[in-house]
């Protein structure tokens, strides 16, 4: 068996020989060899021989195609036909019975649920609420993968040749209508006979009540949090459930109705419709397979009355007078302290000894900014020229605008 | 010698609104009867000589018997690229939609399109619209006013109508589901014959 990760790089190699596989292998169940070169063929016309059995080799080495038991012929690995169906929207429609059991499993999960709430039993909790969650999640992609199942049918049925007779060209809606959709709707019937709500529902009010039996018991925050998650689920599942009932009567009932217009032109829109439901429109409908028309941007250019209203004002321009805001701004900026240093250096050294430098500096320039006088008082605290040294006292300065409580330094002679 | 219509000097006097003529159709708009009847006799009375014209100066007039004209490229905008697939990808909603409600496709231009069929259209519709980027019902009725630009369709009371120009597409449609849906049947073909070959 091919590693995992050699699986999908070959899958990356050969997408669009497995997208064609996987169509084809609604109609085939298993391919002959030849049916595979075709398609390769089919997609590099200009590929050799040997190219295309290289293709076929890769492919199986990587597992993507399995060789059947009894015989030369291949077939898609089932992991592979159900991942790129998914991917290419290619459903089969599901058994109502399976999303029917599932939906029984409810019960039994939900039974578990409140038993390990009973009996305070963590672990049951716990498997129980994912239990819960992984049903959910497989009724929430079983229902989406049926609606695009019921669409693709739909297109079919819609896209069939004209000239078929009605029965035949609505046999497979009719049978999913009866076999599917109506009992889905019957699950899903709100009344005393469906059981989707009533289960969900159920589900729901236990997973509710753990979250706040969990709240009131004080368990971790994280038990609660994944609770409440599974609980948020069971909601999405709900809503998700009325929509695509809702979606597949609406596609299925005109055509049980037989109201449906039915023509070339209808077969042919509801045959592009599908297809750029599966690839997009851009991948589906070129932009030069449609109609295109020419549309000339007009280049012209024009003076409009709005210019010369512009050319009359700029002619009678005069400038506004505007007071400029410098003189208040100069009051509001601090304003620049001349200071003489070497002035400073040498009165200081003439007043030594000095008991507590920022009162003298203060005392000698009380007209300077309180930022620049204690600049001042650091710098001159650490200059070399003399020991400065601190008082064990504390003392209060007052300043300009601030008062400074320091231990004082004094100047003496070094 | 007897001057056939294609050679013929063209009276300018008898078309008295070519202007008007030109700048819709060079605006990327379509010329419909039930639209600008008036317009539409003109052209219709002058056909040849409008083609000649047009023609001279490197534009090729289409005019379809269904009752509408334009100015046909090969090479669009990318504007025009834009609109074409998103106006393709509207009339086809619209037209699954009417066919599924049992209305005669061929009547398209007597249909009422108003915004509740819009929001129907779209709820039905609602993974395909996601998908291809319309959040919601408006964008929809946007591109309807697009439309009515382009001459598809026109504004009416409460809503809009299609305009024949819309058979463009509807002819392109069919020719279209022939050959870019052939993963199945041509390559069911394809297989069988190989099947043959093995036999």
């Amino acid at each position: 068996m091919a590693t995992p990760k050699a699986l999908v790089s070959a899958l990356y190699d050969h997408w669009d020989t497995v997208e064609w596989l996987a169509q084809l292998s609604r109609e085939m169940p298993s391919f002959e060899s030849e049916h595979i070169f075709a398609v390769v063929a089919r997609l590099a016309p200009a590929s050799s021989d040997e190219q295309r059995q290289q293709a076929l080799r890769q492919l199986c080495n990587a597992d993507i195609l399995q060789t059947l038991a009894r015989g030369e012929s291949f077939q898609l690995n089932p992991y592979v036909l159900e991942f790129v169906r998914g991917l290419t929207r290619e459903h089969e429609l599901g058994l109502s019975a399976v999303l029917g059991s599932r939906i029984n499993a409810i019960t039994d999960a939900t039974r578990k649920l409140n038993e390990g709430l009973h009996g305070r039993d963590m672990d049951l909790l716990r498997q129980a609420a994912n239990r819960l969650a992984e049903l959910f999640r497989q009724i929430g992609q079983q229902l989406d993968q049926d609606r695009h199942a019921i669409l693709e049918l739909a297109e079919r049925a819609k896209a069939a040749d004209t000239d078929m007779p009605i029965a035949r060209r609505y046999r497979e809606v009719l049978e999913a209508y009866d076999n599917y959709v109506a009992p889905m709707a019957e699950m899903m019937d709100s009344g005393p006979g469906g059981t989707f709500y009533r289960h969900l529902e159920q589900a729901e009010h236990a997973l509710d009540h753990t979250v706040e039996a969990l709240t009131v018991q004080g368990a971790l925050y994280t038990h609660r949090l994944a609770m409440r998650n599974v609980a948020y689920q069971a909601k999405e599942l709900r809503r998700l459930g009325r929509e695509v009932l809702k979606h597949c009567s609406d596609t299925l009932l005109p055509l049980r109705e037989e109201i449906r217009q039915h023509n070339v032109l209808s077969a042919s829109i509801s045959r592009l419709l599908g297809r750029v439901r599966k690839r997009g429109l851009n991948r589906t409908l070129a932009a030069r397979d449609l109609p295109l028309w020419r549309r000339e941007m007009s280049r012209a250019v024009s003076v409009g009355p709005e210019v010369l209203t512009i050319m009359s004002a700029a002619r009678a321009f005069a400038p506004l007078e505007v007071a400029f805001p410098e003189e208040r701004a100069a009051d509001a900026m601090p304003a620049l302290d001349l200071v003489d240093e070497n002035e400073l250096i040498a009165a200081l050294k003439a007043a030594l000894p000095v008991p507590d430098l920022l009162r003298w500096l203060r005392a000698r320039h009380a007209g300077l900014n309180d930022a620049t006088l204690l600049r001042l008082y650091h710098e001159l605290v650490a200059r070399p020229d003399w020991r400065a040294p601190q008082d064990g006292a504390p003392t209060t300065v007052p300043l300009n605008t601030v008062q400074v409580t320091l231990y004082p330094h004094a100047i003496i002679e070094a | 010698m007897k001057p056939t219509p294609l050679n013929a000097p063209i009276d300018l006097n008898k078309m008295p609104r070519l202007r008007e003529l030109f700048a819709l159709l060079n605006g990327g708009r379509h010329l419909n009867r039930l639209a600008e009847p008036a317009l539409w006799a003109e052209l219709e009375r002058e056909a040849t000589p409008y083609e000649t014209l047009f023609a001279a100066l490197g534009y090729e007039l289409r005019i379809d018997g269904r009752g509408y004209a334009w100015f046909q490229t090969a090479e669009a905008s990318a504007t025009v690229s834009k609109a074409t697939r998103q106006l393709a990808l509207l009339f086809m909603l619209l037209f699954e939609q009417q066919a599924d409600a049992g209305q005669h496709l061929g009547r398209f231009t007597d249909w009422r399109i108003d915004r509740k069929l819009l929001a129907a259209l779209w709820d039905k519709n609602r993974a395909l619209l996601e998908a291809e980027g319309f959040a919601d019902a408006e964008p929809l009725s946007q591109l309807l006013d697009t439309a009515a630009r382009y001459g598809f369709a026109e504004a009416a009371p409460h809503g809009w109508r299609l305009l024949p120009a819309v058979y463009r597409y509807l002819d392109r449609f069919e020719e279209l589901s022939g050959d870019i849906d052939p993963a199945l049947a041509v390559a069911g073909v394809e297989l069988a014959a190989a099947d043959g070959e093995d036999a």
